[in-house]
């Protein structure tokens, strides 16, 4: 009896360390090439972590500065900071945005970023925001093209808003914010991550109250197709994407399909053919020893950008890689997103800096 | 007596748990080897098109600069049983020679004038190399892949589409050959994959990983073991400016890089890990770069090589290139092709020149590409 409880433990314990081996992709590596020339822009170093491409303006807003599962808030040596960058003309140079009435200007550290275009034709920005104890918000901003400034309208703080890591604006002051976890601190991250029992969700703010629309996952990524009717979730620890019908009235959401990517997806963004692009992390054991000592020059982990080209029915994707690194160029790609009728990518960062390249190979075949 | 008892069965029930602990520690190994956390995400470099899907394989290729032609061997999968033409054909790679559009992408097969040779019709040809002589004479040696078989055949090219058989050299030690390096007139060297030709021996010589591979090498006279107890060596290449001999390994998906001396003696330099499959290598004369076409995930490959008359079961397919810097101190990796399988299956063979780039399979299509920025890509 005590035998057969020892093989079973055996055997489980074989199958759980070679999950745990996929898992963290310890048989992967990334093989370079890129989609046309790549330059990085100046301007953002510490993190180019999620961008939002207001199409209307030729603007891309940058969100730089993360600070995430910090523990000691004196090792936050860099300013939370938000860049413009002129997407009309190949400058090649982004720049930072005063933000203005700010209440904790010190503990702005923005994450995940969505745009809405209000009713007078303005720009207003939903921004994932940390301090430097990790605590979490999601700040509005207005921008104010003629001062060229960020103005800022609100701060909505909810029990909900667990770990906030993306947002999705679906009004002038609703939204979609997505929990990449339940954890605080490193280590219970890292029991989540083994454990594979996550806290994190995705919740809904209506303006005034908050909703849970799914509970115990990893969102990460989220972003609505250009209709709003598709939500795109990204399950980066378990290398799927989530696509759900999304009812705005009701506020419900109902699962089309779950997309196996076998990498981890970070950031999204919808391009003009309603095309998804995310930037993602193939190599988790690297990703995981770069993003946990974010300053080590030493250290740093591979950058893919996919396209998925779903079918009508959402059920299928077909991907495409348009850039691969392995670190050197390019570390910890987070975001990646399209301009100029596809002919242009930027790619941002999780920690680094942001990489401006030509498409000039041909993405349908 | 109750001593010696309890000592005997301690020993006994040690000897289970090591056993247990081998095989749980082998099936873990295993399992990684099958790449069951891989895929293929699709790119190109540039536009591609298929130049043909005539012929159940297209597995080997070699370039010859004096010609400008890339030479193909065609068929290799009905070494796996399917039926197809076998042969030997070329590609210009010129573009300005004249020819149109439509013109540019054909490809033209050869006649092959036999000379008496007993078994032309077991002729499966896969692995292939040159030599261009100073004279202008161009020989080409070819890889049979026959299951009951295998040999190096000899041939010289005559009146610019025909092949003229010199010799054959047959062992009874080729039992699994797979690609050729030429390293001098009719002095050459082959890969030998396994100890079983295919089938479930092949599959199960593999899973445990025994290393019955070899590279064999043939002065012009005598056939030598070059290099043994390699773990599946596949693809093989040559650089005649360096004198370095890069031999391929299915299994342990590395390259392994040779000095080779004036005796031609291996010396082993280094191992450049790859993390996917190499099959055929293709070494760049001018710049030393290494091309690999490669089989990035291993239970796909498995799965299409043990049913290639299936065209719903795919194998993916990767082109690789290598820049070697510091001689051999380290590299930078590029990966200018990949594909899921839809468009090219299981690619076998690589051959790169003046910003084209075409691509052989194990039994499917040739691909033709052109680099937008073969630079950067």
């Amino acid at each position: 009896m005590l035998k057969i409880v020892l093989v079973v433990l055996l055997a489980f314990l074989v199958q759980y360390v070679f999950k745990t081996l996929l898992m963290f992709d310890i048989n992967k590596r990334t093989y370079n090439h890129r989609p046309g020339p790549c330059r990085k822009v100046d301007g953002p170093v510490h993190g180019s972590e999620d961008i939002a491409i207001v199409e209307e303006l030729n603007l891309a807003f940058i969100t730089s500065g993360l600070v995430y599962l910090i523990e000691d808030p004196t090792q936050v040596t860099w300013k939370g900071q938000i860049f413009a960058y002129d997407l009309s003309k190949k400058t090649y140079k982004a720049e930072s945005i005063p933000i203005v009435n700010l209440e904790d200007g010190d503990g702005f550290h923005p994450h995940g970023i969505s745009h809405w275009i209000k009713k007078d034709g303005s720009v207003r920005l939903f921004v994932v925001v940390h301090s430097k104890q990790f605590r979490h918000s999601i700040a509005i901003l207005d921008f104010d093209k003629t001062k060229w400034q960020l103005n800022h309208v609100k701060t909505v703080r909810d029990d909900k808003f667990v770990r906030p890591n993306d947002v999705v604006a679906t009004g002038e002051n609703s939204f979609l914010v997505s929990n990449d976890g339940g954890a605080q601190t490193i280590v219970g991250n890292a029991i989540e991550m083994f454990t594979g029992f996550f806290k994190g969700g995705l919740v809904y703010f209506d303006g005034m109250n908050s909703h849970y629309l799914l509970e115990n996952t990893v969102a990460n990524g989220i972003i609505l197709s250009r209709d709003r009717k598709t939500l795109f979730v990204s399950h980066i620890n378990q290398e799927t994407i989530g696509v759900f019908a999304w009812d705005q009235k009701k506020i419900t959401i109902k699962k089309i399909s779950e997309i196996e990517t076998l990498t981890g997806c970070d950031n999204f963004f919808i391009d003009n053919e309603d095309n998804l692009w995310s930037g993602c992390h193939p190599v988790l054991k690297d990703a995981v020893g770069h993003l946990g000592d974010a300053t080590n020059p030493n250290l740093y982990s591979q950058s893919q950008v996919l396209r998925f080209k779903f079918s009508s029915d959402l059920k299928s994707t077909e991907m495409l890689e348009v850039f691969s690194d392995d670190g050197r160029f390019t570390a910890a790609s987070a975001i990646a997103a399209t301009f100029d009728n596809g002919k242009q990518l930027l790619i941002g960062t999780v920690f680094r800096d942001l990489t401006h390249c030509d498409i000039d190979v041909p993405l349908d075949f | 007596m109750g001593l010696q008892s309890a000592a005997a069965h301690f020993i006994n029930r040690f000897i289970i748990w090591i056993t247990i602990f081998m095989v749980a520690c082998f099936l873990l190994r295993l399992l990684v080897v099958l790449d069951l956390n891989k895929r293929v995400y699709n790119h190109t470099p540039g536009p591609c098109r298929v130049l043909t899907d005539n012929y159940k394989g297209t597995a080997g290729m070699t370039y010859v600069e004096s010609q400008k032609r890339v030479y193909i061997t065609l068929g290799y999968g009905r070494a796996h049983d399917l039926k197809t033409k076998t042969g030997i054909a070329f590609y210009k790679t010129n573009r300005t020679d004249g020819r149109s559009q439509q013109e540019m992408y054909d490809l033209i097969e050869m006649t092959i004038n036999w000379n008496g040779y007993e078994y032309k019709k077991e002729f499966i040809p896969t692995g292939i190399d040159s030599y261009s002589s100073s004279n202008g004479r161009v020989l080409l040696y070819v890889i049979n892949a026959h299951p009951n078989h295998q040999c190096i055949h000899f041939f010289q090219i005559v009146e610019s589409s025909k092949l003229n058989h010199r010799k054959a050299i047959c062992d009874p030690s080729f039992s699994s050959l797979q690609d050729i390096a030429v390293v001098g007139p009719d002095r050459l060297f082959v890969t030998n994959m396994a100890a079983f030709g295919r089938g479930w021996a092949q599959i199960l010589e593999f899973s445990l990983q025994t290393g019955q591979g070899a590279v064999y090498y043939y002065d012009g006279s005598k056939l030598s073991t070059a290099a043994s107890s390699l773990i599946a060596p596949t693809g093989i290449g040559y650089d005649a400016k360096r004198r370095i001999l890069y031999v391929g390994s299915m299994i342990r998906e590395s390259i392994f890089a040779y000095k080779v001396a004036k005796d031609t003696t291996l010396e082993l330099l280094y191992e450049m890990m790859l993390l996917t499959s190499p099959i055929g290598v293709f070494v760049e004369s001018k710049t030393g770069d290494i091309w690999i076409a490669a089989h990035p995930v291993i239970h796909e490959s498995a799965w299409h090589y043990t049913h290639p008359e299936n065209q719903n079961i795919h194998s993916p397919s990767q082109i690789l290139r290598i820049r070697i810097q510091e001689e051999g101190n380290s590299w930078v990796t590029t990966e200018p092709y990949a594909n899921d399988g839809a468009t090219i299956s299981a690619s076998s063979s690589v051959v790169f020149t003046d910003e084209q780039m075409l691509i052989g399979s194990s039994f499917g299509r040739l691909l033709h590409c052109d680099l937008t920025h073969s630079y950067i890509t």
